[in-house]
């Protein structure tokens, strides 16, 4: 996702708007003429400026640039369904990791990418069965990390 | 210094330490000769394990990955034409022309021993400056940290790269995300979104992950099905002919190493940057310029030295100030802070042991290099055909567990993920990463050095530059933004022209 630089200029000037409008309600520290809200706010002048800059800068040469190009992994179909597999796997693990358990979760989606990127099914089998194993070992059994146990904490326990 | 010698002996050879260093160096190697993953991502990776340990096993597996790796980097330059670490990018065209015309040991040979010299230089004045600026540094107040964390920002966007309103605008993102979290000073909480899990501040280490390893993984996913053809002639003795390329080039190796230290210990710019100038420089005084890109050996004498001067020249600011001086060493000084360690003048006092048990492991990681480096060679032709269909998937999975083992908390991952997808969609957009990580590590003391400083002059601005250190630390600091006003100007005549 490429936006070009009087877009971004624009993004800039509004995120810096944003972040001044909040940082307004902010309290002053007593006895004093400013506060939290300060630093802020000193931010949100530099974004805006760096926004102001780039607009003119652009606008300079003429504004020839289009406003927005989708870039390699936008552009390109397949890599955008990967991208977005991706993201989903976090929050596969985010939803069902502590029902389910941390080793059958990361089991699912390293079979789901690894086969999805193009391994043979028999690898991402392969994959999907030592991974989670081999990292619950690192963390759980190794760094004592609490990873869900889930479904298998029925077994053990 | 001296005096904390066997204290730092006897902290660095214990079991565990010596198996941590070993096992860090494999991983760094392994890391640093995959094209994709860089030095820095690979010591993202490593905090979630090294966070666990205690802080000299910590850093020296932090010591030894990321000299490891920027080494490693070169070798599928020089055997596939791909960079492994944005370290070896400069020098990529002569590395492998060198392999091109049979000369593949030569290639590697010549990357080994100039990184292995340029490592021990730049320790060599990290052993010898840190502690002289320590005791310098021990004298300044509020004010002078105020200005030292400003100019360290500032020099940050100056050589992020080619485009300073840019590097400026990471910086700020950087700074913005620093203040997210109850405020330094009132505890009031700024940005959270009501959500309670922001009230100490984004997560360091998710953050990391995220917009290293994350980010990386986005950004190489419209490849990661094509299969790079690795170059497998058969290898002869590596070392032979290095000696005398190096002894031909005593000049391009001095001139490598100092420039790579010295571009590390300007915070923001790491070995990569180092790399390009020294490379940049060297072409510029070589009497056969014309050979640079087509398989110079100067040029791989110049930026192979620089690359790896220019890591351990990035810990003078970071130990002595606790301002990073590059990427890898801003996670170093997140991975300090979480374990209770302060990082400033104060530890040289307090923690001479620790100190120097850091040198002693960039000392080890440097010599250790050659033996191991040269096994590595031997075996990386098979490592480089590890597929990335499963690694990619399994380095998502340790992302996602690591962010998670820090504070043993989900929210982690959605950190992780938002910071992966910001810095993948700042890097479309030409926004330098390094100065945003600058500004969420510096963000905290910045401001708390502004407000008490701002608190004490009571609201006046000229208690800024009330200190004389302060005031030449103000004008300095002046003196590099007028520099990138004056090229912003410039250049914006010259896009007016063309």
């Amino acid at each position: 996702m490429r936006l070009s630089d009087a877009a971004l200029g624009l993004v800039l000037v509004g995120a810096g708007a944003a972040i001044a409008g909040t940082a307004r309600d902010f309290p002053l520290v007593p006895g004093q003429a400013f506060g939290p809200g300060l630093f802020p706010f000193v931010v949100a002048a530099g974004l805006a400026a760096c926004g102001i800059g780039l607009i003119v800068r652009e606008a300079r040469s003429g504004l020839r640039r289009p406003w927005f190009a989708a870039g390699p992994l936008m552009g390109d179909a397949r890599a955008r369904l990967d991208a977005l597999l991706l993201v989903a796997a976090i929050g596969l693990y985010l939803v069902a990791a502590s029902r389910l358990g941390f080793v059958p979760t990361a089991a699912v989606i390293l079979l789901v990418l690894v086969r999805r990127f193009g391994a043979s099914w028999a690898l991402a089998a392969a994959t999907a069965l030592l991974g989670p194993l081999a990292v619950y070992l690192l963390f759980a059994e190794w760094l004592r990390v609490p990873l869900p146990l889930g479904l298998v904490a029925s077994i053990r326990y | 210094m001296i005096e904390a010698l066997p204290q730092a002996l006897a902290l660095i050879f214990t079991p565990q330490t010596i198996l941590v260093g070993i096992g860090a160096a494999l991983f760094g190697l392994f890391v640093g000769a995959l094209p994709g993953l860089s030095a820095t991502m690979a010591v993202a990776l490593l905090v979630p394990v090294s966070f666990f340990l205690d802080p000299v096993s910590a850093l020296t597996a932090v010591v030894m990955t990321t000299a490891m790796a920027i080494y490693a980097g070169d070798i599928p330059a020089a055997l596939m034409r791909i960079p492994g670490t944005p370290a070896s990018a400069a020098y990529v065209a002569d590395a492998y022309a060198l392999t091109k015309q049979g000369k593949a040991e030569l290639a590697l040979g010549i990357c080994l021993i100039a990184s292995a010299i340029g490592g021990l230089f730049g320790t060599l004045v990290l052993i010898l400056l840190a502690p002289w600026l320590a005791e310098v540094a021990l004298r300044f107040s509020g004010v002078e940290y105020f200005w030292l964390v400003a100019l360290g920002l500032s020099c940050a966007v100056l050589v992020a790269g080619p485009d300073p309103l840019k590097g400026a605008v990471g910086l700020f993102v950087g700074l913005f995300i620093a203040t997210i979290g109850q405020d330094v000073t009132s505890g009031y909480p700024r940005f959270t979104a009501g959500i309670p899990n922001l009230l100490s501040g984004v997560s360091f280490i998710p953050a990391m992950v995220g917009m290293f390893a994350i980010a990386e993984i986005l950004r190489n996913l419209p490849t990661i099905r094509t299969a790079a053809e690795v170059q497998t002639q058969k290898l002869g003795s590596i070392l032979r002919g290095t000696g005398a390329v190096l002894r031909r080039h005593p000049v391009n190796l001095v001139r490598g190493n100092v420039i790579g230290t010295a571009i590390g210990i300007l915070p923001g710019a790491g070995a990569d940057i180092a790399a390009w100038i020294s490379y940049a420089v060297g072409k510029r005084f070589s009497k056969a310029p014309e050979r640079y890109g087509q398989g110079s050996e100067e040029g791989l004498v110049d930026a192979g030295a620089a690359n790896n001067a220019a890591i351990a020249g990035a810990w003078v600011p970071a130990l002595v100030f606790g301002i990073p001086g590059d990427s890898v060493t801003a996670i170093v000084i997140g991975l300090l802070l979480l374990k209770g360690i302060q990082p400033g003048p104060d530890i040289f006092l307090m923690n001479p042991g620790q100190i120097g048990a850091v040198f002693l492991a960039f000392v080890l990681a440097n010599l250790v290099m050659i033996p191991i480096g040269l096994i590595a060679i031997r075996l990386c032709a098979k490592v480089l055909v590890v597929p990335r269909p499963v690694l990619t998937p399994l380095i998502l999975l340790f992302c996602m567990v690591g962010s998670f083992a820090i504070d043993n908390d989900p929210f982690a991952l959605v950190i992780m993920a938002v910071m992966g997808v910001l810095a993948w969609m700042m890097e479309e957009n030409g926004i330098p990463i390094a100065p945003t990580i600058l500004g969420i590590v510096l963000g905290d003391p910045f401001e708390k050095h502004f407000m008490t400083t701002m608190m004490k002059g009571d609201g006046s601005l000229a208690y800024f530059v009330s200190r004389p250190i302060a005031a030449v630390l103000a004008v300095i600091t002046a003196l590099v933004w007028l520099a990138m006003l004056w090229a912003l100007v410039r250049g914006k005549g010259r896009a007016a022209v063309t």
